[in-house]
């Protein structure tokens, strides 16, 4: 049962990186391993467009795990044809032996690697179904959709599952695993989590060795793979840590653009903050100011960012016609009331400070112990591109957040301590990106000739 | 600038540190693997009985519970509950109340049918076991 749902997730996979590549088609072997990673996104973010597209023409459920079986293999082969047209040079490259150091290093990030995803699944054989929010919300949602059938999306306006105005990319990949399946076991979401817990570290590992390098790549893999929050977010199957890979993935592609000005690039982040918008509604926020990033970068390229985005941009705003209002703006003149409240920044600023302190799990303070690395090994060293891309989107990010605090109509306290955690989780794959392109690598650090 | 020996020595204690302490945080999961509560499994078999008995094509159902007796809102456990009795029985809606045919009581103690008696007059109730009991109201 498990290589059935295996397999379907690994044929979703394999057809966002055909998606990947027919979009953007470099044919460097360094890409190839960022775009397997992007491929996973794209894959899941697909199949979601396309599931929730199947209900929408009101096709029979039953015959869509059959469609998108065709589906995928048709991308997949078109691809395959079109690089067979193109007389790709399909001769292996003469094999380097890699360096001691980076030996070193990938064992280094494998070792990490491994006990992060064992912390995955064993936090996951104790809660197969998820935690709470997993249950209430999103694998709810599934429920709905996978047993509902035909009819789920009259479900919609019937409170059937807490915060239906959600956004669905996680619930129909999981309900979808389930059609595969025929049944709703616990191991698809379980799955599909796993399949994004290690998307995070692969698109992390691979942007970084892009642009600075394998050690370094493989340094930032074992930095968040040793941060146990990782595990166990992704275990809880909430939407945060595909968020968080959305964003990831959307930030880097915008970095690589300033640095190769390939529009391709630019086509590929649009894509990737529109499903960062049809995972969580926090990332409509991320569309948006990606968006405008975009602008700031260069105008008339805007285009091809609106051009990636344009059609799950449709479909989170076609769903969102069928959605109730967001819990969050009922009372919208409190809420602008709020705005003004000085304690209101207190308290948000307070827990901010707190809860970065105590981010990651570790038995003490990750961000002070990262802090201390930062400054031990910082260099003053202009980063190429515009890394300015990248902070933006972070810092305009954490200040919505910071917004939406200030005008919550729940319990302010409240709200941020069941919150604050993941928010921050959001930014977090991609600050690490944005600080491993500033710092130098290990194999500058470890050079027997030290240049600068 | 640091000299390179210190920068050395700092990238080696923080990957030293950070394999380390992940590493501990995995044994401590480990030593605390048994103590497993996976609430929705217990509550899906605590609400099996009544997936049984809800009659075919049953589209929603009313939830009733100790905080509705109280009239004060629920508890953080109470929303759980809900919440796990939302998830348990999906596809089928379960909304708080007395409105559909069918009700899901869950009660600490059997106290509750006089009240029930004077909200929905005529039923005929089930004891699930658990606490959990299967209302349905005789007349419309």
């Amino acid at each position: 049962m498990i290589l059935i749902a295996a397999l379907s997730s690994l044929l979703k996979i394999i057809g966002g990186l055909a998606l990947i590549h027919l979009v953007w088609d470099s044919r460097q072997m360094a890409h190839l391993t960022f775009k397997l990673f992007l491929g996973t996104g794209a894959g899941f973010g697909l199949s979601s467009i396309l599931y929730f597209g199947w209900f929408v023409v009101k096709f029979p459920a039953a015959r869509y795990p059959l469609f998108e079986f065709f589906f995928f293999v048709a991308l997949l082969v078109i691809c395959l044809a079109r690089e067979i047209r193109r007389k790709t040079d399909l001769k292996p490259r003469a094999w380097k032996m890699p360096t001691i150091g980076a030996w070193i290093w990938g064992g280094l990030a494998l070792v990490a690697l491994v006990i992060s995803s064992w912390t995955f699944w064993l936090s996951s054989s104790k809660n197969p179904h998820g935690y709470n929010d997993a249950w209430a919300i999103w694998n709810a949602a599934a429920r709905f959709i996978y047993l509902g059938g035909d009819h789920w999306m009259s479900f919609i306006l019937k409170d059937a599952w807490h915060h239906a105005d959600y956004p669905l990319l996680l619930a129909l990949n999981v309900a979808d695993g389930w059609a595969v399946l025929g049944s709703d076991s616990t191991r698809i979401p379980v799955i599909v989590a796993f399949v994004f817990f290690l998307s995070i570290i692969g698109l992390l590992f691979s942007a970084t060795t892009l642009v600075r390098g394998f050690e370094q790549g493989a340094l930032a893999a074992l930095v968040i793979a040793s941060v146990p929050q990782l595990p166990f977010l992704a275990s809880w199957q909430y939407a945060d840590a595909p968020l968080a890979y959305f964003f990831l993935a959307t930030g880097a592609l915008m970095y690589l653009y300033t640095l190769t000005s390939e529009k391709k690039l630019l086509i590929l982040a649009g894509l990737f903050a529109a499903l960062a918008a049809w995972t969580k509604n926090e990332g409509v926020t991320f569309a948006l100011i990606a968006l405008i990033v975009c602008a700031l970068l260069r105008l008339r390229d805007v285009k091809y960012f609106i051009l990636g985005a344009f059609a799950p941009a449709l479909l989170i705003a076609f769903y969102k016609t069928l959605t109730p209002g967001n819990d969050l703006f009922v009372d919208k003149a409190k809420s602008m009331a709020q705005l003004l409240d000085p304690t209101r920044y207190q308290i948000i600023l307070s827990k901010i400070i707190a809860f970065s302190l105590a981010f990651g799990g570790w038995s003490v303070s990750f961000l002070v112990v990262f802090l201390c690395y930062i400054l031990f090994v910082f260099v003053r060293q202009k980063p190429a591109g515009k890394l300015w891309a990248p902070i933006l989107l972070i810092a305009a990010q954490f200040a919505g957040y910071f917004v939406i605090y200030l005008m919550t109509p729940h319990d302010l306290v409240v709200h941020l301590s069941t919150s604050l955690d993941r928010l921050l989780f959001h930014l977090f794959p991609l600050t690490l990106f944005v600080v491993f392109m500033v710092l130098p690598s290990p194999r500058e650090i470890f050079a027997k000739k030290q240049t600068g | 600038m640091f000299p390179i020996v210190i920068r050395r020595i700092a990238v080696i204690v923080f990957v030293a540190l950070s394999l380390w302490l992940s590493a501990t945080n995995l044994f401590n999961g480990l030593q605390s693997r048994r103590q497993v509560q996976d609430d929705p499994s217990n509550w899906e078999s605590r609400l099996q009985a009544v997936k049984q008995k809800l009659p075919a094509g049953t589209q929603d159902v009313g939830y009733i519970a100790d905080e509705t007796l109280r009239s004060q809102a629920p508890t953080n456990g109470e929303l759980v509950e809900f919440d796990l009795t939302k998830y348990s029985l999906s596809p089928v809606i379960v909304h708080r109340g007395v409105k559909s045919p069918w009700i899901i009581g869950n009660f600490s103690a059997r106290n509750f049918d006089g009240w029930l008696k004077n909200i929905i007059g005529a039923y005929e109730i089930q004891d699930l076991g658990s606490g959990i009991y299967l209302i349905h109201k005789t007349k419309p």
